[in-house]
Protein backbone atom coordinates (compact mmCIF):
# COMPACT_ATOMS: atom_id res chain seq x y z
CA UNK A 1 0.00 0.00 0.00
CA UNK A 2 2.71 2.27 1.17
CA UNK A 3 4.61 1.59 -2.34
CA UNK A 4 1.25 2.14 -4.13
CA UNK A 5 1.18 5.69 -2.44
CA UNK A 6 4.41 6.65 -3.45
CA UNK A 7 4.40 5.49 -6.85
CA UNK A 8 1.54 7.37 -6.96
CA UNK A 9 3.05 10.90 -5.48
CA UNK A 10 5.55 10.00 -7.88
CA UNK A 11 3.50 9.82 -10.78
CA UNK A 12 1.68 13.00 -9.64
CA UNK A 13 4.57 15.45 -8.98
CA UNK A 14 6.34 13.71 -12.69
CA UNK A 15 2.69 14.62 -14.31
CA UNK A 16 1.92 18.18 -13.01
CA UNK A 17 5.37 19.03 -13.44
CA UNK A 18 5.37 21.83 -15.46
CA UNK A 19 6.00 25.60 -16.29
CA UNK A 20 8.71 27.54 -14.77
CA UNK A 21 7.72 29.62 -12.54
CA UNK A 22 5.52 31.87 -13.74
CA UNK A 23 6.37 34.93 -11.03
CA UNK A 24 7.49 37.14 -13.11
CA UNK A 25 4.97 37.28 -15.98
CA UNK A 26 2.24 37.97 -13.06
CA UNK A 27 4.15 40.55 -11.25
CA UNK A 28 3.99 42.34 -14.88
CA UNK A 29 -0.10 41.45 -15.73
CA UNK A 30 -0.17 42.90 -11.88
CA UNK A 31 1.13 45.98 -12.49
CA UNK A 32 -0.32 46.27 -15.80
CA UNK A 33 -3.77 46.25 -14.06
CA UNK A 34 -2.94 48.62 -11.47
CA UNK A 35 -1.57 51.21 -13.71
CA UNK A 36 -4.83 51.04 -15.89
CA UNK A 37 -6.90 51.05 -12.65
CA UNK A 38 -5.47 53.99 -11.70
CA UNK A 39 -5.90 55.90 -14.72
CA UNK A 40 -9.62 54.70 -15.44
CA UNK A 41 -11.14 53.99 -11.63
CA UNK A 42 -11.73 57.85 -11.05
CA UNK A 43 -13.75 58.18 -14.22
CA UNK A 44 -15.61 54.91 -13.86
CA UNK A 45 -16.06 56.20 -9.99
CA UNK A 46 -17.47 59.71 -12.14
CA UNK A 47 -19.50 57.89 -13.76
CA UNK A 48 -20.89 55.54 -11.23
CA UNK A 49 -21.64 58.58 -8.93
CA UNK A 50 -23.49 59.76 -11.86
CA UNK A 51 -25.66 56.35 -12.51
CA UNK A 52 -26.51 57.22 -8.99
CA UNK A 53 -27.92 60.44 -9.08
CA UNK A 54 -30.08 59.71 -12.10
CA UNK A 55 -31.25 56.35 -10.27
CA UNK A 56 -31.82 58.92 -6.97
CA UNK A 57 -33.54 61.55 -9.40
CA UNK A 58 -36.10 58.13 -10.83
CA UNK A 59 -36.35 56.60 -7.34
CA UNK A 60 -37.85 60.48 -6.35
CA UNK A 61 -40.00 61.08 -9.37
CA UNK A 62 -41.74 57.59 -8.41
CA UNK A 63 -42.07 58.31 -5.00
CA UNK A 64 -39.73 55.67 -3.55
CA UNK A 65 -37.16 56.57 -0.38
CA UNK A 66 -33.87 57.27 -1.12
CA UNK A 67 -32.49 56.88 2.40
CA UNK A 68 -32.58 54.43 4.81
CA UNK A 69 -33.36 55.24 8.74
CA UNK A 70 -30.10 56.25 9.80
CA UNK A 71 -29.60 53.24 12.58
CA UNK A 72 -26.46 52.65 12.04
CA UNK A 73 -25.76 56.48 13.25
CA UNK A 74 -27.26 55.36 15.96
CA UNK A 75 -25.28 52.48 16.95
CA UNK A 76 -22.36 55.08 16.67
CA UNK A 77 -23.95 57.72 18.60
CA UNK A 78 -25.45 55.40 21.44
CA UNK A 79 -21.70 53.66 21.31
CA UNK A 80 -23.95 50.57 21.48
CA UNK A 81 -21.74 47.27 22.33
CA UNK A 82 -23.13 44.93 19.26
CA UNK A 83 -21.04 41.86 20.39
CA UNK A 84 -23.56 39.71 21.25
CA UNK A 85 -26.42 40.72 18.72
CA UNK A 86 -27.59 37.87 16.23
CA UNK A 87 -26.12 38.01 12.66
CA UNK A 88 -29.55 39.19 10.98
CA UNK A 89 -29.33 42.11 13.25
CA UNK A 90 -26.46 42.67 11.94
CA UNK A 91 -24.41 46.37 12.19
CA UNK A 92 -25.66 48.70 9.85
CA UNK A 93 -23.23 51.12 8.09
CA UNK A 94 -23.35 54.49 8.83
CA UNK A 95 -23.01 56.46 5.59
CA UNK A 96 -24.72 58.13 3.49
CA UNK A 97 -25.17 55.75 0.42
CA UNK A 98 -28.64 55.72 -1.24
CA UNK A 99 -31.40 52.99 -0.84
CA UNK A 100 -31.49 52.51 -4.81
CA UNK A 101 -30.08 49.78 -6.43
CA UNK A 102 -27.87 50.70 -9.89
CA UNK A 103 -28.74 48.56 -12.63
CA UNK A 104 -25.62 46.53 -14.12
CA UNK A 105 -26.68 45.80 -17.75
CA UNK A 106 -24.53 46.48 -20.49
CA UNK A 107 -23.37 50.20 -21.09
CA UNK A 108 -23.74 50.71 -17.37
CA UNK A 109 -21.27 52.66 -15.34
CA UNK A 110 -21.68 49.64 -13.03
CA UNK A 111 -21.12 47.39 -15.65
CA UNK A 112 -17.90 48.38 -16.29
CA UNK A 113 -16.68 49.40 -13.07
CA UNK A 114 -17.63 45.28 -11.89
CA UNK A 115 -15.43 44.70 -14.83
CA UNK A 116 -12.93 46.67 -13.58
CA UNK A 117 -13.23 45.08 -10.26
CA UNK A 118 -13.38 41.86 -11.19
CA UNK A 119 -9.95 42.33 -13.64
CA UNK A 120 -8.45 43.44 -10.03
CA UNK A 121 -9.33 40.61 -8.36
CA UNK A 122 -8.11 38.56 -10.70
CA UNK A 123 -4.57 40.25 -10.76
CA UNK A 124 -4.78 40.03 -6.78
CA UNK A 125 -5.41 35.94 -6.94
CA UNK A 126 -2.92 34.92 -9.63
CA UNK A 127 -0.58 36.87 -7.26
CA UNK A 128 -1.62 34.68 -4.21
CA UNK A 129 -1.00 31.71 -6.20
CA UNK A 130 2.04 32.60 -7.74
CA UNK A 131 3.65 34.02 -4.25
CA UNK A 132 1.74 31.16 -1.75
CA UNK A 133 4.61 29.07 0.01
CA UNK A 134 2.07 26.28 0.47
CA UNK A 135 5.02 24.05 -1.25
CA UNK A 136 7.56 25.31 0.86
CA UNK A 137 5.30 24.48 4.22
CA UNK A 138 4.02 21.00 2.88
CA UNK A 139 7.96 20.15 3.20
CA UNK A 140 8.98 22.13 6.34
CA UNK A 141 5.32 20.51 7.89
CA UNK A 142 6.19 16.82 6.56
CA UNK A 143 9.73 17.28 8.00
CA UNK A 144 8.23 18.46 11.36
CA UNK A 145 5.55 16.02 11.84
CA UNK A 146 7.92 12.97 10.89
CA UNK A 147 10.53 14.71 13.44
CA UNK A 148 7.87 15.14 16.22
CA UNK A 149 6.81 11.29 15.21
CA UNK A 150 9.94 10.12 15.97
CA UNK A 151 10.53 12.61 18.90
CA UNK A 152 7.22 10.57 20.05
CA UNK A 153 7.56 7.17 19.59
CA UNK A 154 10.94 7.14 21.12
CA UNK A 155 9.61 8.73 24.44
CA UNK A 156 6.69 6.49 24.52
CA UNK A 157 9.27 3.72 23.83
CA UNK A 158 7.22 1.93 20.81
CA UNK A 159 9.51 3.04 17.86
CA UNK A 160 8.71 0.65 15.43
CA UNK A 161 11.38 -2.04 14.56
CA UNK A 162 10.62 -2.18 11.12
CA UNK A 163 10.39 1.35 9.95
CA UNK A 164 9.46 1.40 6.01
CA UNK A 165 11.36 4.37 5.47
CA UNK A 166 14.94 5.59 6.90
CA UNK A 167 15.72 8.94 8.21
CA UNK A 168 17.03 10.18 4.60
CA UNK A 169 13.90 8.78 2.61
CA UNK A 170 11.66 10.39 5.21
CA UNK A 171 13.49 13.70 4.06
CA UNK A 172 13.30 12.57 0.37
CA UNK A 173 9.83 12.10 0.49
CA UNK A 174 8.86 15.38 2.45
CA UNK A 175 10.81 17.09 -0.88
CA UNK A 176 8.76 14.84 -3.12
CA UNK A 177 5.43 15.47 -1.63
CA UNK A 178 6.67 19.67 -1.54
CA UNK A 179 7.14 19.13 -5.35
CA UNK A 180 4.07 17.27 -5.65
CA UNK A 181 2.12 20.03 -4.02
CA UNK A 182 4.22 22.59 -5.83
CA UNK A 183 3.19 21.51 -9.08
CA UNK A 184 -0.50 21.45 -7.82
CA UNK A 185 -0.08 25.15 -7.02
CA UNK A 186 1.34 25.47 -10.68
CA UNK A 187 -1.48 23.25 -12.28
CA UNK A 188 -4.27 25.75 -10.45
CA UNK A 189 -1.90 29.12 -11.86
CA UNK A 190 -2.00 27.76 -15.43
CA UNK A 191 -6.35 26.86 -15.68
CA UNK A 192 -6.68 29.80 -13.80
CA UNK A 193 -4.65 31.68 -16.20
CA UNK A 194 -6.24 29.56 -19.25
CA UNK A 195 -10.03 29.75 -18.11
CA UNK A 196 -9.50 33.58 -17.52
CA UNK A 197 -7.84 34.45 -21.25
CA UNK A 198 -10.51 34.81 -23.57
CA UNK A 199 -12.94 36.17 -20.57
CA UNK A 200 -9.92 39.27 -19.97
CA UNK A 201 -9.71 39.98 -23.36
CA UNK A 202 -13.93 40.97 -23.86
CA UNK A 203 -13.68 42.46 -20.69
CA UNK A 204 -11.29 44.70 -21.75
CA UNK A 205 -12.99 45.23 -24.81
CA UNK A 206 -15.93 46.49 -22.72
CA UNK A 207 -13.86 48.54 -20.98
CA UNK A 208 -12.55 50.13 -24.13
CA UNK A 209 -16.36 50.51 -25.47
CA UNK A 210 -17.23 52.16 -22.06
CA UNK A 211 -15.27 54.63 -22.38
CA UNK A 212 -15.75 55.33 -26.18
CA UNK A 213 -19.28 55.50 -26.34
CA UNK A 214 -19.29 57.84 -23.37
CA UNK A 215 -17.12 60.03 -24.97
CA UNK A 216 -14.17 59.95 -22.76
CA UNK A 217 -12.14 58.63 -25.04
CA UNK A 218 -12.84 59.32 -28.52
CA UNK A 219 -9.91 57.77 -30.31
CA UNK A 220 -12.28 57.19 -33.35
CA UNK A 221 -13.49 60.25 -33.78
CA UNK A 222 -9.92 61.30 -33.01
CA UNK A 223 -8.75 59.14 -35.81
CA UNK A 224 -11.38 60.23 -38.54
CA UNK A 225 -9.99 63.53 -38.16
CA UNK A 226 -6.74 62.77 -38.34
CA UNK A 227 -6.89 60.60 -41.79
CA UNK A 228 -9.18 63.15 -43.32
CA UNK A 229 -6.39 65.93 -42.48
CA UNK A 230 -4.14 62.89 -44.33
CA UNK A 231 -6.55 62.91 -47.05
CA UNK A 232 -6.29 66.57 -47.56
CA UNK A 233 -2.80 67.08 -48.05
CA UNK A 234 -2.18 63.83 -50.65
CA UNK A 235 -5.46 65.43 -52.75
CA UNK A 236 -4.18 68.95 -52.22
CA UNK A 237 -3.41 71.16 -54.97
CA UNK A 238 0.09 73.30 -55.64
CA UNK A 239 3.02 73.57 -53.52
CA UNK A 240 1.61 76.36 -51.34
CA UNK A 241 -1.74 74.28 -50.85
CA UNK A 242 0.04 70.95 -50.13
CA UNK A 243 2.42 72.82 -47.38
CA UNK A 244 -0.78 74.35 -45.94
CA UNK A 245 -2.06 70.50 -45.94
CA UNK A 246 0.93 69.53 -44.55
CA UNK A 247 0.70 71.63 -41.56
CA UNK A 248 -2.67 70.93 -41.07
CA UNK A 249 -1.79 67.54 -41.04
CA UNK A 250 0.75 67.99 -38.55
CA UNK A 251 -1.77 69.85 -36.02
CA UNK A 252 -3.84 67.51 -36.28
CA UNK A 253 -1.32 64.57 -35.23
CA UNK A 254 -0.32 66.62 -32.09
CA UNK A 255 -4.20 66.83 -31.27
CA UNK A 256 -4.45 62.87 -31.81
CA UNK A 257 -1.11 62.36 -29.80
CA UNK A 258 -2.79 64.28 -26.69
CA UNK A 259 -5.63 62.14 -27.15
CA UNK A 260 -4.02 58.73 -27.46
CA UNK A 261 -1.87 59.95 -23.89
CA UNK A 262 -5.51 60.66 -22.26
CA UNK A 263 -7.26 57.13 -23.76
CA UNK A 264 -7.95 54.88 -21.16
CA UNK A 265 -8.43 52.26 -24.38
CA UNK A 266 -4.10 52.29 -24.78
CA UNK A 267 -3.82 51.34 -21.13
CA UNK A 268 -6.64 49.08 -21.28
CA UNK A 269 -5.54 47.15 -24.46
CA UNK A 270 -1.90 46.84 -22.60
CA UNK A 271 -4.38 44.47 -19.96
CA UNK A 272 -4.61 42.15 -23.05
CA UNK A 273 -1.48 42.47 -24.30
CA UNK A 274 0.68 41.77 -20.85
CA UNK A 275 -2.02 38.70 -20.39
CA UNK A 276 -1.19 37.11 -23.63
CA UNK A 277 2.27 36.87 -22.67
CA UNK A 278 1.39 35.78 -19.26
CA UNK A 279 -0.35 32.85 -21.00
CA UNK A 280 2.72 32.02 -23.11
CA UNK A 281 5.08 31.76 -19.91
CA UNK A 282 2.48 29.86 -17.72
CA UNK A 283 1.94 26.69 -21.04
CA UNK A 284 5.55 26.95 -21.46
CA UNK A 285 7.34 23.10 -21.77
CA UNK A 286 8.89 21.85 -17.99
CA UNK A 287 12.32 22.71 -17.39
CA UNK A 288 14.67 20.38 -17.93
CA UNK A 289 16.30 21.33 -14.75
CA UNK A 290 12.98 20.59 -12.74
CA UNK A 291 12.44 17.22 -14.17
CA UNK A 292 16.50 16.49 -13.26
CA UNK A 293 15.62 17.26 -9.70
CA UNK A 294 12.67 15.68 -9.24
CA UNK A 295 13.93 11.90 -10.84
CA UNK A 296 16.97 12.83 -7.94
CA UNK A 297 13.96 13.55 -5.20
CA UNK A 298 12.46 9.79 -6.55
CA UNK A 299 16.03 8.45 -7.01
CA UNK A 300 16.40 9.19 -3.19
CA UNK A 301 13.70 7.68 -1.85
CA UNK A 302 14.95 4.33 -3.00
CA UNK A 303 17.75 4.75 -0.52
CA UNK B 1 -15.46 35.81 -44.49
CA UNK B 2 -18.06 34.77 -42.33
CA UNK B 3 -21.30 36.10 -43.21
CA UNK B 4 -22.46 37.04 -39.16
CA UNK B 5 -21.02 40.15 -38.15
CA UNK B 6 -21.92 39.72 -34.78
CA UNK B 7 -19.27 38.40 -32.29
CA UNK B 8 -15.82 39.58 -31.29
CA UNK B 9 -13.83 36.95 -33.67
CA UNK B 10 -15.60 38.55 -36.76
CA UNK B 11 -15.45 41.91 -36.33
CA UNK B 12 -11.60 41.76 -35.28
CA UNK B 13 -11.08 39.26 -38.59
CA UNK B 14 -13.07 42.24 -40.69
CA UNK B 15 -10.43 44.51 -38.79
CA UNK B 16 -7.59 42.70 -39.49
CA UNK B 17 -8.62 42.09 -43.34
CA UNK B 18 -9.17 45.87 -44.04
CA UNK B 19 -5.95 46.97 -42.44
CA UNK B 20 -4.14 44.60 -44.22
CA UNK B 21 -6.18 45.85 -47.90
CA UNK B 22 -5.85 49.58 -46.71
CA UNK B 23 -1.84 48.76 -46.48
CA UNK B 24 -1.75 47.36 -49.44
CA UNK B 25 -3.58 50.23 -51.33
CA UNK B 26 -1.25 52.34 -49.76
CA UNK B 27 2.09 50.65 -51.07
CA UNK B 28 0.72 50.64 -54.56
CA UNK B 29 -0.45 54.16 -54.37
CA UNK B 30 3.62 54.91 -53.37
CA UNK B 31 4.80 53.25 -56.10
CA UNK B 32 2.18 54.36 -59.10
CA UNK B 33 3.46 56.67 -61.36
CA UNK B 34 0.27 58.26 -62.45
CA UNK B 35 -0.48 60.91 -59.90
CA UNK B 36 -4.89 60.51 -60.71
CA UNK B 37 -4.48 56.45 -59.90
CA UNK B 38 -2.40 57.49 -57.25
CA UNK B 39 -5.00 59.62 -55.48
CA UNK B 40 -7.48 57.40 -56.55
CA UNK B 41 -5.94 54.27 -54.89
CA UNK B 42 -5.69 56.70 -51.72
CA UNK B 43 -8.77 57.52 -51.38
CA UNK B 44 -9.91 53.90 -51.71
CA UNK B 45 -7.41 53.30 -48.62
CA UNK B 46 -9.43 56.16 -46.40
CA UNK B 47 -12.50 54.47 -47.17
CA UNK B 48 -10.86 51.15 -46.16
CA UNK B 49 -9.57 52.87 -42.62
CA UNK B 50 -13.02 55.04 -42.57
CA UNK B 51 -15.46 52.08 -42.76
CA UNK B 52 -12.81 50.33 -40.10
CA UNK B 53 -14.02 52.96 -37.77
CA UNK B 54 -17.53 52.69 -38.15
CA UNK B 55 -17.11 48.86 -37.85
CA UNK B 56 -14.95 49.04 -34.40
CA UNK B 57 -17.85 51.67 -33.29
CA UNK B 58 -20.58 49.06 -34.31
CA UNK B 59 -18.47 46.87 -31.91
CA UNK B 60 -18.32 49.37 -29.15
CA UNK B 61 -21.92 49.77 -29.10
CA UNK B 62 -23.04 46.09 -29.34
CA UNK B 63 -20.57 45.81 -26.58
CA UNK B 64 -22.48 48.19 -24.41
CA UNK B 65 -25.91 47.27 -25.30
CA UNK B 66 -27.68 45.10 -23.06
CA UNK B 67 -28.53 41.98 -24.66
CA UNK B 68 -31.14 40.36 -22.77
CA UNK B 69 -31.41 36.70 -22.06
CA UNK B 70 -27.42 36.60 -21.96
CA UNK B 71 -26.87 33.70 -19.91
CA UNK B 72 -23.27 35.06 -18.55
CA UNK B 73 -21.15 37.39 -18.91
CA UNK B 74 -17.23 37.84 -19.19
CA UNK B 75 -17.06 39.23 -15.53
CA UNK B 76 -19.13 36.88 -14.21
CA UNK B 77 -17.29 33.99 -15.70
CA UNK B 78 -14.25 35.27 -14.72
CA UNK B 79 -15.88 36.04 -11.42
CA UNK B 80 -16.32 32.26 -11.15
CA UNK B 81 -13.21 31.00 -12.37
CA UNK B 82 -10.93 33.13 -9.88
CA UNK B 83 -13.75 31.50 -7.24
CA UNK B 84 -12.51 28.20 -7.85
CA UNK B 85 -8.82 28.72 -7.96
CA UNK B 86 -9.13 30.30 -4.38
CA UNK B 87 -11.05 27.54 -3.24
CA UNK B 88 -8.33 25.20 -5.00
CA UNK B 89 -5.61 26.87 -3.39
CA UNK B 90 -6.97 26.79 0.01
CA UNK B 91 -7.51 22.91 0.20
CA UNK B 92 -3.64 22.77 -0.48
CA UNK B 93 -2.92 24.95 2.58
CA UNK B 94 -5.75 23.01 4.24
CA UNK B 95 -3.15 19.99 4.06
CA UNK B 96 0.08 22.10 4.54
CA UNK B 97 -1.68 23.12 8.05
CA UNK B 98 -2.97 19.83 8.60
CA UNK B 99 0.76 18.24 9.05
CA UNK B 100 1.34 21.17 11.17
CA UNK B 101 -1.21 20.84 13.22
CA UNK B 102 -0.77 16.88 13.66
CA UNK B 103 3.08 17.72 14.58
CA UNK B 104 2.02 20.18 17.50
CA UNK B 105 -0.62 17.44 18.76
CA UNK B 106 2.21 14.56 18.69
CA UNK B 107 4.76 17.76 20.57
CA UNK B 108 1.97 18.01 23.21
CA UNK B 109 1.79 14.29 23.77
CA UNK B 110 5.36 14.31 24.12
CA UNK B 111 5.36 16.87 26.81
CA UNK B 112 2.43 14.74 28.24
CA UNK B 113 4.15 11.67 28.16
CA UNK B 114 7.59 12.65 30.01
CA UNK B 115 5.56 14.59 32.84
CA UNK B 116 3.34 11.51 33.75
CA UNK B 117 6.52 9.08 33.15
Amino acid sequence: MARFCLIALCLFALSACNAPDAGPGVKAFGETVAAASKSAEPEIDRAVAEQTRASVAAAARSGRDIYAAPLGCQDVALSLDLSTVPDDQAVAPCDLTPKVTLSKKRGDAKFAQEGLQTLQDYAATLSAISGSSVAGDVTTNFNAFNKSLTEFAATVNVAPKNAPLNAEQVGALGNLLGTAVEARRRAILERLVSTAHPEIRTIVYELIAHFEIKGDDDMLDAFDRLDAAYGRMTDAQGTSGYLSAVRAYEQEFKRFEKQKAKAQSVKLLAIWRQHQLLLEQVKSRPDAAEIGKLVKQVQALKG
Amino acid sequence: MKKNVIGMATYEELLIVGRAASAELEERADEEPDLSQKKALRRTARDIRSGMTKLRRAQYVELTTPRPGEPSTAGARLRAAVKAAKADLRKLEKAANALKIAANWLDRATKLFRIVA
